[in-house]
């Protein structure tokens, strides 16, 4: 027993520990987004299984999980497989003209001034008013999506490219030309480094872009993919099977999201992690 | 007197602007080799100016500044920088950062030989338990002993150290002034330091050069000595000099100071 009297008291077992907090309360982070999922599921089948509301026009998780079914035993991998080989095209345009022509408007003050207004008129237009004459210059098939996604992700890629170069911290490039960098190693060892939290927005924003691009292209016309299969079950009432879509896209936006988490730690680790990260 | 061939840099007449307006006028200095002169003056003064001018950031529009003989472009091996606001690489760890120079400069070493370079200076201003660390998860303190151990470690013959201690709080900024100390003692180098800290000017150096206001001319030179501490006229001395320091450096602070408030309208 210590007293209030008597000065730091060590008991004979070491200092006194305040008691570890339990699992659940240091967890909390974790568990309670996934409470709250449950709880949303929950209350969305108990109230679908109370006909509160015409099957034709919404579903609940048993129904739509019935339609997921059915996707998977049908034509769900084959449009997947199209869609992302639409997506994935798209973005190698993307980041193929975007990176370099990035970097090239960063560099240069004059070329910056003459393209700048451009490049940011384009970025804050809807692109996607679009998607009908990519359909008229590369037809039905993945060609109009490819294209689509291009030029939705290549904008955010060049802008967050640009920023990123011309954001470099000009004492560090005095700092290494002072150490006797030469101008490739000032590129490797300033530049770049400096550039790679704004390559990783960019992706990020460009992903999302992407995403819209290829469904709404595929949702406008199109023969299969993942875009066009939530039309079709849409347009004949098979709203589970159209819900069950909806939610395959949610399920796959999250995933990319958290791999782009990865990558940006993988790729950029000394910076401090953003509050909530 | 010394002869020319330990003349460590050579300013001649040199004068500088930006535009109109004259940064730099007809300064003449020479520092001889393992001298540590300090620059000080007023904010303004081109202090900074004339340091970059020595680092080959900024060439003058009159007049020649020479090191060891040569032109500023020619010795750039031989000197080293370390900056106010560290400038270390967010993106390196210390070790990354002390190796920067020696794999740009040192490519006549082995990998082996410049990591172990880099190791040996970390260790002397003790940083050798955070090798692996990044600037972020470091002090401002231990930031600008990985800048010091950087500008040692390529091993120049002239530092050139532009406010080091500015952005460090006081007892830090006492910490690293003695490790500086007793760095530059142990492998003599020659320092040029800019800093308008008066009493890290007149501890530190062999020689004080005080600045005008803009444009800025060298207005005294002084040699602190102050014999030991021990002795009973040491503080007396010191006093001395500092009082007659700190007159002209305030005189051109007040300068200054009647110029901004002058302009404003």
């Amino acid at each position: 027993m210590s007293t209030m009297t008597k000065p730091a008291p060590v008991s004979p077992g070491g200092p006194v520990r305040r008691p570890e907090p339990s699992w659940l309360k240091k967890n909390e982070k974790r568990w309670l987004p996934v409470v709250t999922v449950i709880g949303i599921f929950t209350a969305w089948e108990i109230a679908g299984n109370m006909n509160l509301w015409d099957p034709l026009f919404f579903s609940h998780p048993s129904v739509i999980w019935d339609g997921f079914l059915s996707l998977t035993t049908g034509p769900l991998l084959s449009d997947l497989r199209v869609t992302g080989l639409e997506f994935l095209l798209g973005m190698m345009i993307a980041l193929g003209i975007g990176v370099p022509l990035g970097i090239l408007l960063g560099t240069s003050k004059r070329l910056y001034w003459a393209f700048d207004p451009v490049v940011t008129a384009l970025y804050s237009t809807p692109i996607l008013v679009l998607t009908p004459l990519m359909v008229i210059w590369f037809g039905l098939g993945i060609g109009s999506k490819v294209a689509n996604v291009a030029i939705l992700a290549v904008f955010p890629v060049l802008i967050n490219m640009m920023e990123g170069v011309r954001n470099t911290d000009g004492s560090l490039m005095r700092a290494a030309k002072s150490f006797g960098a030469n101008g490739w190693a000032i590129q490797k060892d300033v530049i770049f480094p400096s550039v790679v939290p704004f390559f990783v927005t960019g992706l990020r924003l460009a992903i999302g872009k992407g995403m819209i691009a290829v469904v709404v292209g595929e949702y406008i016309a199109a023969t299969e993919g993942i875009g066009y299969r939530i039309r079709a079950d849409a347009e004949v009432f098979n709203t589970p099977r159209y819900l069950a879509g909806v939610l395959i896209m949610v399920v796959v936006s999250v995933i990319i999201m958290a791999l782009i988490k990865v990558l940006e730690r993988k790729l950029a680790p000394w910076r401090t992690p953003v509050l909530g990260e | 007197m010394p002869g020319t061939d330990n003349i460590a840099i050579s300013v001649d007449h040199v004068t500088f602007g930006y535009g109109k307006e004259v940064i730099l006028q007809d300064i003449s200095i020479d520092v001889v080799e393992g001298e540590f002169v300090s620059l000080i003056g007023p904010s303004g003064c081109g202090k900074s100016t004339l340091l970059s001018m020595f680092d080959g950031v900024v060439r003058p529009d009159v007049g020649t500044v020479r090191i060891f003989g040569s032109t500023v472009q020619e010795t750039l091996k031989q000197r080293a920088m370390v900056f106010q606001n560290f400038a270390l690489m967010p993106w390196k760890t210390v070790r990354e950062n002390v190796l920067l120079g020696l794999n740009y400069r040192r490519t006549d070493l082995s990998k082996k030989e410049r990591l172990e370079l880099a190791r040996e200076y970390i260790n002397r201003v003790g940083l050798t338990h955070a090798l692996d660390l990044y600037p972020h998860q470091i002090s401002g303190g231990m930031q600008q002993r990985v800048g010091i151990a950087r500008a040692f470690a390529v091993q120049p013959r002239l530092l050139l150290m532009d406010e080091p201690f500015g952005a460090l709080d006081a007892q830090n900024a006492e910490l690293l002034r003695e490790d500086l100390l007793k760095l530059v003692a142990e492998e003599r180098r020659t320092v040029v330091f800019v800093t308008h800290n008066l009493d890290e000017a007149l501890q530190m150096s062999d020689r004080v050069l005080l600045m005008t206001a803009r444009p800025g001319t060298i207005r005294d030179e002084v040699r602190p000595d102050f014999g030991p501490k021990t002795s009973a006229e040491y503080r007396e001395r010191y006093d001395s000099q500092r009082d007659l320091l700190w007159d002209h450096l305030k005189s051109e602070v007040l300068t200054v100071q009647a110029r901004e408030e002058g302009q404003k309208p």
